[in-house]
């Protein structure tokens, strides 16, 4: 799901990113909404209410959206710093985990924050409701760029329309046989079906577990980072296996003719 | 030289931001203190006819009042400490709730004792004037408009 980059990607790396990341981002604007009133995995209506506010002259509320939309900026820009500069130090795993474990610290401190510390004031709700945002903008800006933008997750206006035109495309036969785009019809659905899911399974939560909900969120996006983890020792192990048969392999050789060279000069 | 635009034209935001959230008056501020009913409009009531202002019905009225905290305070008084008295007339006893504000200040929320909480959505906030909104579910589809204008204070107003 993580570790592989752009082209190399096969479409079921993308529909399990997919999947879960829109899981994970619908459970958390959801929650947002809740707790906050403010939707936090996305910035087209914050956009919208900046241009409001600054119409009414309520410069204090557009400062507040105009911080928030450039958190999830940050986010975005964060990510994507951390794939395109730490690929050479740290590897490509690590530097696609990287945005994901900040994303997961993010939820976490918004969690024990209201579950510890929340007095409910305006400043706390205007902080919290930014950490999300840049959690968020951690998360879109990292599927969108290990998948060449392929993959995004925490809105569904662009995904809307691509699956609108794509349908419409499909009453075509030579557009229905086309594999790359049924494909993409197939990872549309799923981001979009489990966006909605992700949503609906918070609002059932919040019901009985309240704000630890957000620990929920972390433990799926655990389950990201560690699938690929999981899967690259897998892989390690298999290739450290295949090593070791093949040295055993290489030195019975070796010794098989120097004993072969020693019972020729015997002779 | 594009490039440096773009970050120049970010790092300005920040900064005109950040010093307008510094210097600014936050709406948790503004809102403190008395604030007096001006009036109460129903908007988009269930109706055949296509006229704007609607006298309600007694019952519905009464529907909707029923599990209305606030439906006949006059006087609501905000106090830093997150308290909200609401003062009634012919009454000698006032309720108090607790409020909050969320979102980007755009939201109050009333909570009393053990019902649920109650969220309006502030329209206007200035120093003089509150507008807040009221989304009901029942049959009065649609809003209720409540309008205030800031009871100036008695300490101020004896002292001029």
């Amino acid at each position: 799901m993580l570790r592989k980059y752009s082209n190399h990607r096969t479409i079921g790396d993308n529909i399990k990113l997919g999947g879960l990341t829109a899981f994970s981002a619908g459970m958390v604007n959801v929650l947002s909404l809740i707790v906050f009133f403010a939707f936090t995995s996305n910035v087209t209506g914050h956009f919208a209410i900046f241009a409001q506010e600054i119409s009414s002259g309520n410069w204090f509320q557009a400062a507040v959206v105009s911080i928030w939309i450039l958190l999830f900026f940050l986010g975005n820009f964060t990510s994507n710093f951390l794939i395109i500069h730490g690929n050479d130090y740290i590897g490509r795993y690590l530097s696609h985990a990287i945005p994901l474990i900040l994303e997961v610290l993010c939820l976490l401190i918004v969690g024990i924050y209201l579950q510890n510390f929340y007095t409910e004031s305006l400043h706390e709700t205007e902080f919290l409701i930014s950490l999300l945002l840049f959690a968020m903008g951690l998360q879109n800006g990292l599927t969108a760029s290990i998948s060449n933008s392929t993959v995004k997750t925490t809105h569904l206006t662009g995904l809307t329309t691509d699956l609108a035109i794509l349908l419409s495309m499909f009453t075509k036969k030579k557009f229905r046989n086309d594999k790359s785009l049924v494909d993409k019809a197939h990872l549309l659905m799923t981001i979009m079906f489990f966006y909605v899911v992700g949503g609906v399974v918070t609002g059932l939560f919040y019901n009985f577990i309240g704000n630890s909900t957000f620990f929920i969120v972390c433990v799926v996006l655990f389950i990201i980072i560690l699938y690929d983890y999981y899967k690259l020792s897998m892989l390690r192990f298999a290739h450290r296996k295949q090593l070791s048969v093949k040295n055993k392999f290489t030195i019975s050789v070796v010794e098989y003719e120097e004993e072969k060279k020693k019972t020729c000069n015997s002779n | 030289m594009k490039l440096s635009f773009a970050y120049g034209f970010i790092l300005v935001l920040i900064l005109c931001s950040g010093s307008i959230l510094l210097k600014g008056e936050n709406p948790e501020q503004t809102i403190l203190g008395k604030w007096e009913e001006v009036s109460w409009e129903f908007e988009r009531v269930n109706t055949a006819s296509n006229q704007m202002s609607i006298e309600l019905e007694e019952n519905q009225k009464k529907e909707i009042y029923k599990n209305l905290i606030i439906h006949d305070a006059e006087v609501w008084e905000f106090s830093p400490e997150k308290e909200l008295t609401l003062q009634q007339s012919g009454k000698s006893t006032n309720t108090k709730l607790n409020w909050t504000m969320k979102g980007r200040g755009h939201i109050l929320e009333l909570k009393y004792k053990n019902l649920p909480a109650e969220t309006y959505q502030v329209q206007q906030l200035t120093n003089d004037e509150l507008v807040v909104y009221f989304n009901f579910d029942l049959q009065i589809r649609g809003l209720v408009k409540i309008k205030f204008k800031k009871v100036e204070n008695e300490s101020y107003a004896k002292k001029i």
